[in-house]
């Protein structure tokens, strides 16, 4: 029996449709996750990156934390300070005792060959100071005066740093018996 | 069919619990993990602060400071000695070592605030500043008499400032009993003039680790440490009793030492940094003595050597009889065997009284060495 074209029913596989139709929401489904997850991933690099940046700044806070506490020991090291008969001056530099310490190296174990004990006092200076140079730098009143004297008291900078921090301190420079001069104190820190 | 909807629909619901709990589990575990890493940052944090602070406050000698450690109420702190390392901070979570600077606190710490002293040590001259660390809820009792001792020691103690000022109470040795222990995380007795340590009844009750006693000899140069066990006290383990080296005077600060130090090892190892840096000192001030001979051998280039009223006779060999060049000679000598075993460290202290002398003898009418 002849049969019309345009009057054929298209095919009805039943079992078919619903296939289709679940393997379109599974991949839906696939298709969402996977950009959950991408979502998720961009997430944590953006995290990283913030993290990033706040750990520098925090290396930079400990770097100038650092710089500050530097300082305030070397102010305040009963190896410099003056003193009178016990009592002491702030913001004060006995000479003899920056000139012992430049002369024989005290702060970096001496000179010549190292013993166990300049080795252990070199160790004890360098928990005190870490990485750093430590300089006195006399001033004199008159621009005229072309002796100002630098002692170098510390000097242990890191080889291969990245930053540093200095930091500047107006001391008096006491010479016995009783003249003093103005200096500079410069604490240089690195990290 | 519709069984196979229903397994499918099923299946489907199954597989969307089980994809959401790992989701879920995945950033609960973020959170946790995240949670210690910040309160073991935030442990960090605190510990680098106290250590700035600690650094500050040892600097500004005669002065005392308070952290206010509210926040951190809940959490002990511990401070401990051992090998020339001190270690402090937070139980299990954060901590600080430090081989230089000299801290004598209690081994443990639980407190809103915390005080902070700081006194200089001089040995005769100038050795560090020794930092005391305790607290608003720690108290101690003084008792007995030892020459004035004790009201030094609560007029030291006293601040016109009340969260600086120390608890001490004092009471004599038959009106022990009458101490109240109230809220005091810690009570230290300090008995003076060697009287036997006796644990009153008020304090029975705490705990061991709550109550603790420093006896101090008649002289004042040694002292024993104590522990409460049950009823009485015993005493502590270590080498006892410890030398209590200085020359005396107002505020004595290794015998203060004494008393804020926890245990008779944080007492010796901290006092043996002191030592340490003493000998270090040691060589700054006989280079300064050179500096100082070479002026006056300068000044007297064309007099006579050592005419009655010439300074050098304080500074060179062959002057007085304990001259200055002598005695840092010695104090080398005796610094160097005190390192090598604390029981040398005795001979320090009758170097460091003639170098006191001399000192004072050649700052009247010459240059002192200190």
């Amino acid at each position: 029996m002849p049969v019309s074209l345009l009057t054929m029913a298209p095919p009805t596989n039943l079992s078919f449709v619903p296939q289709k139709k679940a393997q379109i929401h599974m991949t839906e489904t696939i298709a969402v996750l996977f950009i959950f997850f991408i979502l998720i991933l961009f997430g944590l690099i953006f995290y990283a990156q913030f993290q990033k940046s706040a750990f520098k700044e925090k290396a930079e806070e400990l770097l100038q934390k650092r710089a500050t506490e530097t300082m305030l020991k070397v102010l305040f090291l009963p190896e410099l300070a003056c003193s009178e008969r016990s009592l002491s001056e702030d913001n004060c530099f006995e000479l003899a005792k920056v000139q012992a310490v430049v002369d024989r190296k005290l702060f970096e174990g001496g000179t010549g060959v190292p013993t166990e004990i300049d080795q252990e006092k070199r160790d004890y200076y360098f928990s005190i100071f870490s990485y750093a140079t430590i300089k006195v730098q006399q001033l004199s009143v008159d621009a005229a005066d072309e002796n100002d004297e630098s002692y170098v008291l510390y000097d242990h900078p890191l080889l291969k740093f990245t930053k540093s921090e200095p930091t500047f301190f107006i001391v008096a420079l006491k010479e016995a018996p009783d003249t003093y001069h103005f200096a500079s104190l410069d604490v240089t820190v690195y990290s | 069919m519709e069984k196979k909807a229903q397994v499918e629909i099923t299946f489907h619901w199954i597989y969307v619990l089980i994809a959401g709990a790992v989701i879920l589990l995945f950033f609960v575990g973020i959170v946790v993990k995240q949670k210690a890493a910040s309160e073991e940052s935030l442990a960090m944090d605190v510990v680098q602060i106290m250590e700035s602070i600690f650094t500050g406050a040892s600097v500004s000698e005669q002065t005392k400071n308070f952290i206010d450690t509210s926040s951190l109420v809940d959490y002990p702190l511990y401070f401990s000695c051992a090998d020339g390392i001190t270690e402090y901070g937070i139980s299990g979570l954060a901590s600080v070592q430090n081989t230089v600077d000299t801290i004598f606190a209690p081994s443990e710490l639980q407190a809103p605030q915390l005080i902070l002293w700081s006194l200089p040590f001089q040995f005769p001259f100038k050795v560090m500043d020794f930092l005391f660390v305790t607290a608003s809820n720690i108290k101690y009792v003084i008792v007995g008499e030892s020459g004035g001792f004790q009201d030094e020691f609560l007029d030291a103690a006293y601040d016109a400032e009340e969260r600086l000022r120390i608890d001490v109470e004092e009471v004599s040795p038959l009106m022990i009993d009458i101490i109240k222990p109230g809220q005091a995380f810690h009570i230290r007795f300090i008995f003076l003039d060697r009287l036997s340590p006796q644990l009153p009844e008020s304090v029975w009750t705490l705990d061991d680790n709550k109550v603790s006693a420093v006896v101090f000899s008649a002289d004042g140069r040694t002292a024993e440490y104590y522990e409460k066990k049950g009823t009485s006290f015993q005493k502590m383990a270590g080498k006892s009793p410890v030398s209590i080296l200085s020359l005396g005077g107002e505020r004595d600060a290794a015998k203060y030492a004494a008393i804020f130090a926890g245990t008779v090892e944080m007492y010796d190892c901290t006092m043996q940094k002191a030592w340490w840096r003493l000998s270090y000192l040691i060589d700054i001030y006989r280079e300064k003595l050179s500096s100082i001979q070479e002026y006056y051998d300068d000044l007297y280039a064309s007099e006579a050597p050592f005419p009655e009223r010439d300074c050098r006779r304080f500074y060179q060999e062959g002057g007085v009889e304990n001259n200055f060049a002598m005695l840092l000679d010695n104090f080398q000598r005796q610094s160097s065997s005190c390192r090598e075993l604390s029981l040398n460290c005795a001979s320090l202290q009758q170097t460091a009284a003639a170098l006191e002398i001399t000192n004072n003898r050649a700052a009247g009418e010459c240059l002192s060495l200190y």
